[in-house]
């Protein structure tokens, strides 16, 4: 990956250069009853890799077996609980899960409602949650970034008392 | 009627041959460089008053105020924020802001999680709670006229103590 093919001053091509590493990021996209618009931030993000633009190499997958980075879409509600049944048979050993969405994390702004239970921590092990509604294509590539590359830009809580 | 139907046809083809073309070049090319966006949160704990305001206007219900026995806890669950930004128009500090970036990862949900404890001021009579010190210090500096020492007096009262004391004050005038 040289410098000439990032883009200049552009919010994608901000993020710095890593090494390169050797094989794709191969990733399954599945939606759980997400409202589309996390699906079409990572469709966005797909698009632009297709341009061969982006500090990270990845490729849509269209099996689990094949994919190492699972991104999971949409809050988990009562009549998919047997979908993602079937999705947990399938997981083998160094996956990593990512909860993309404020729907995927706790059920976001339908936490309230009968037909969601919550997030998806519930059913399946997530190992990394990324905020937002929807979360835009660069905040994807940053965590795909910092779960598998670099582990860097967490979000870091603020506790504070006054005296 | 055929040839009222060609006519019309006609009509609409020398009116779109004189207007100029609206469509856009092809092939379409993506709006590079992209727009930023303004999505990366940015809190300045020491400048909160703890208003609440943030909490009334926040659509995602993710903004929590609840008074303890000496603070009052607000807890910022971004778990659930949707990242509208309508918290930082409100504030009436700019103690929130949004700034150009992103959402940020984390690898645990309860890390996804800000908390404040702001003192609360309780009242001298009654004890009874009126607000953060922080509000009533930003009220009384924020009023067009500066207050006399009697009326400073009235500061550290509820409204209710407050209207007590001053029927005693009118009833001890009218009886003597």
């Amino acid at each position: 990956m040289s410098s000439s093919d990032s883009l200049p001053s552009s919010s994608i091509s901000s993020t710095p250069h890593l090494a390169p590493v050797k094989k794709a990021i191969a990733c399954y996209h599945a939606n759980i009853g997400a409202c589309n618009g996390c699906d079409l931030e990572v469709c966005n993000l797909f698009s632009l890799s297709l341009l061969k633009k982006l500090p990270l190499e990845i490729t849509l997958v269209r099996t689990v077996k094949n994919a190492d980075v699972l991104l999971v879409t949409g809050s988990l509600s009562r009549p998919l609980v047997k979908r993602i049944k079937e999705l947990k048979e399938m997981l083998t050993a160094n996956k990593t899960i990512i909860a993309v969405g404020a729907c995927a994390i706790d059920g976001g702004l339908w936490r309230k409602s009968y037909p969601i239970i919550g997030g998806i921590d519930k059913m399946l092990p997530v190992n990394y949650y990324l905020p937002g509604c929807p979360p835009a294509p660069d905040a994807i590539l940053f965590c795909l970034e910092s779960a598998l590359v670099s582990k860097k830009k967490q979000f870091s809580p603020i506790i504070y008392k006054e005296k | 009627m055929l040839k009222l139907h060609l006519i019309s046809e006609l009509k609409e083809a020398f009116i779109n041959l004189k207007d100029k073309k609206v469509e856009a070049p092809r092939p379409i090319k993506p709006p590079f460089p992209l727009p930023p966006l303004y999505k990366k949160m940015v809190l300045y704990e020491k400048k909160c008053i703890g208003c609440g305001a943030c909490a009334l206007n926040c659509p995602a219900q993710c903004i929590g105020v609840s008074d303890n026995k000496k603070y009052r806890v607000v807890e910022f669950q971004l778990t659930s924020c949707i990242y509208c930004g309508l918290c930082a128009e409100v504030c009436p500090v700019t103690a929130i802001s949004f700034v150009p970036g992103n959402e940020l990862p984390s690898p645990s949900k309860e890390h996804l999680h800000h908390e404040l404890r702001i003192k609360l001021k309780r009242c001298e009579h009654c004890r009874e709670i009126i607000g953060t010190t922080k509000v009533i210090l930003k009220t009384v500096k924020d009023l067009f006229a500066p207050l006399t020492t009697r009326e400073l007096e009235w500061v550290g009262l509820c409204s209710t103590c407050r209207r007590k004391l001053q029927s005693d004050v009118l009833i001890r005038q009218f009886t003597k």
